[in-house]
């Protein structure tokens, strides 16, 4: 990634720093906003574990709750600042994903993928049967609104704080993928005993991945408590890890934009969709199997396509597909 | 002795692919490992960088006992190998192919990475001067932003040898360069093996063309059925009488009714 590629980036940025301006304060556009900055870290998670070293995993519902839960729990209970229950809910998920991580490090494929639903299900049947900690179906509420010192964050302010800590964990992403810990996980990816032989601690490296991705859900986590105020078992549920990969897929598993376009599309599609109710998941199942027949790199990958076809690279050699 | 195979078995359940198997390599040489199919090359090889853990035996690199550790340790310890079959990585560039084989010799932290640090910054630019060099040495400079698998076969066994020269090693394993290569491809990567060796480097060899093994070895191993048969200079085999039979079978008068 050099340096001249950064100006874009950093010109969208500003515009989504901007928006709540541009949109007159609108309170909808806003809450759509949050929800696309929290669904990004949840898809830029995945990614390191799905799109960058190949592990499927379908149960990232799983850790997003446990950084819920842990930050709303923490705040509720204990009356923890909220930075303080934000860290700790990440660093749990964080824990969790690496005992995960430890546990299946021998699987691979449809075999991991099977664990992390039978995760994802454990997690949200703790939160369902658990009641005298997370309130069961009648729901965790009275989260109180984030605080930054003393100051209670508007839903504006908070829009702020969750598109800075998106930005921050995308750079941290990019930095990590263009280094040699990103080159190892799509090694393990691309040529697993290839990869071993190049002297990379493959079970290691899954760890990390898995550990990353299980932090980002935890931090997302807790943004969703801190900025619903309450939460119910049934959102964390298996059709929303599956959502999560479809945003992961949709957008382009592997590139370091895919996630954050297939985040938002994703987010943005439900709310259209809306009056469609429950025939929206036909759409966006009809969607994925074209996506993953038609441009196995998504969208991101056909743009990088079409770019290079008006560059007149007719080979389409000239960049790693793996990097994005 | 830079690398001592000690009475290694390796068995499979009732099979022996390697049954009581003495190696030992001599620094700076060009050592060939020849034998019928089947006859436990490839398996010493895994056996040696730590693929496979061998039932019983020991091996030695530098001194150092490497028996049953794991191929990362083996490798950061200045070891490499190449694959029979080919096994790049896709679709990441040929420089890229080259960068990961420097995994082991650069120094960067996770954390460092995360941020960028200058540090990292000066890891990952030496790197891939370091990449550059290697591909220049192989003669893939001019592939190096193509993608791996646009490679024709025999430039893809080139950058095999290259990203494994990537991590600096001292002992080079080469599981059937050739393999697959016609006359004037095969003598390119021999000449290739030839200068490495000149440079410095070990290498070890597992080949099928006789003429290249008996060309460019300093000391050819010969294996059967798990167990060596014969070792020597590349003369002393080609007159070998169990070499001959077990490559071409024995004369009819010798053999059993």
């Amino acid at each position: 990634m050099k340096d001249k590629k950064w100006p874009l980036p950093v010109f969208i940025v500003l515009l989504l720093f901007l928006l709540p301006s541009i949109t007159g304060h609108n309170y909808y556009v806003l809450h759509v906003a949050n929800i696309c900055c929290i669904f990004t870290i949840l898809a830029m998670g995945l990614n390191m574990l799905q799109g960058y070293t190949g592990l499927v995993s379908i149960g990232q519902a799983g850790f997003y709750a446990i950084g819920a839960y842990i930050s709303g729990l923490l705040a509720v209970k204990l009356g923890l600042p909220f930075l303080i229950c934000l860290f700790i809910g990440a660093l749990v998920a964080s824990i969790v994903g690496l005992a995960l991580g430890l546990t299946t490090v021998r699987l691979y494929g449809g075999y991991l993928a099977l664990v992390t639903v039978g995760f994802g299900r454990i997690i949200q049947l703790i939160a369902i049967n658990w009641v005298e900690m997370t309130g069961g179906g009648e729901g965790l509420l009275g989260i109180p609104p984030a605080k930054l010192g003393t100051v209670v964050l508007t839903p504006e302010q908070f829009y702020y704080f969750a598109l800075l800590v998106t930005v921050i964990l995308f750079v941290i992403t990019v930095n990590l993928v263009n280094s040699k810990i990103g080159r190892a996980l799509i090694a393990i990816r691309e040529q697993r005993i290839a990869a071993n032989m190049m002297g990379i601690d493959v079970a290691g490296y899954r760890l990390i991945a898995f550990v990353i991705a299980a932090c980002y859900s935890g931090i997302a986590g807790g943004l969703y408590a801190f900025f619903a105020g309450s939460l119910f078992p049934d959102y964390f549920s298996l059709p929303q890890s599956i959502i999560i990969l479809i945003m992961v897929i949709l957008g382009g598993a592997g590139t370091l934009y895919g996630p954050i376009i297939g985040a938002v599309l994703v987010t943005i599609g439900f709310e259209f969709l809306r009056p469609l109710q429950s025939y929206q998941m036909i759409i966006y199942g009809f969607g994925v199997v074209l996506v993953v027949m038609f441009m196995p790199y998504g969208i991101v990958g056909v743009a990088r396509h079409l770019l290079q076809i008006m560059q007149g690279d007719r080979k389409g050699s000239e960049t790693g597909v793996a990097r994005g | 002795m830079l690398l001592e195979v000690n009475q290694v078995q390796m068995y499979f359940g009732g099979i022996k692919a390697l049954d009581g198997v003495d190696v030992a390599i001599q620094p700076g040489t060009i050592h060939a490992v020849i034998g019928p199919n089947g006859s436990g090359k490839t398996t010493m090889f895994n056996v040696i960088t730590g693929f496979y853990k061998p039932t019983s035996g020991k091996i030695h690199f530098n001194g150092i006992d490497i028996t049953g550790e794991k191929p990362h340790f083996i490798v950061e310890k200045g070891m490499a190998r190449t694959f029979q079959t080919l096994r790049l990585f896709p679709h990441m560039t040929v420089m890229e192919n080259v960068v990961v084989g420097r995994h082991t010799r650069i120094r960067e932290s996770f954390w460092r990475a995360a941020i960028r640090s200058r540090s990292t910054i000066k890891e990952e630019k030496g790197a891939y001067e370091k990449a550059e060099q290697v591909l220049d040495l192989v003669g893939l400079i001019d592939k190096r932003h193509q993608l791996a698998n646009s490679l024709a076969y025999g430039e893809a066994r080139l950058l095999e040898i290259a990203r494994a020269l990537a991590s600096d090693p001292q002992l080079l394993l080469l599981d059937e360069p050739a393999a697959g290569m016609n006359p004037s491809e095969t003598k390119q990567v021999m000449e290739l093996v030839k200068q490495l060796c000149q440079k410095g480097l070990t290498i070890i060899l597992v080949e099928h063309d006789m003429k290249a093994v008996m060309a460019y070895s300093d000391v050819v191993t010969v294996l059967d059925h798990g167990k060596k048969l014969a070792e020597g200079t590349p003369e002393e085999i080609q007159h070998n009488e169990h070499v001959i039979s077990a490559y071409l079978g024995k004369r009819r008068g010798q053999q059993h009714a």
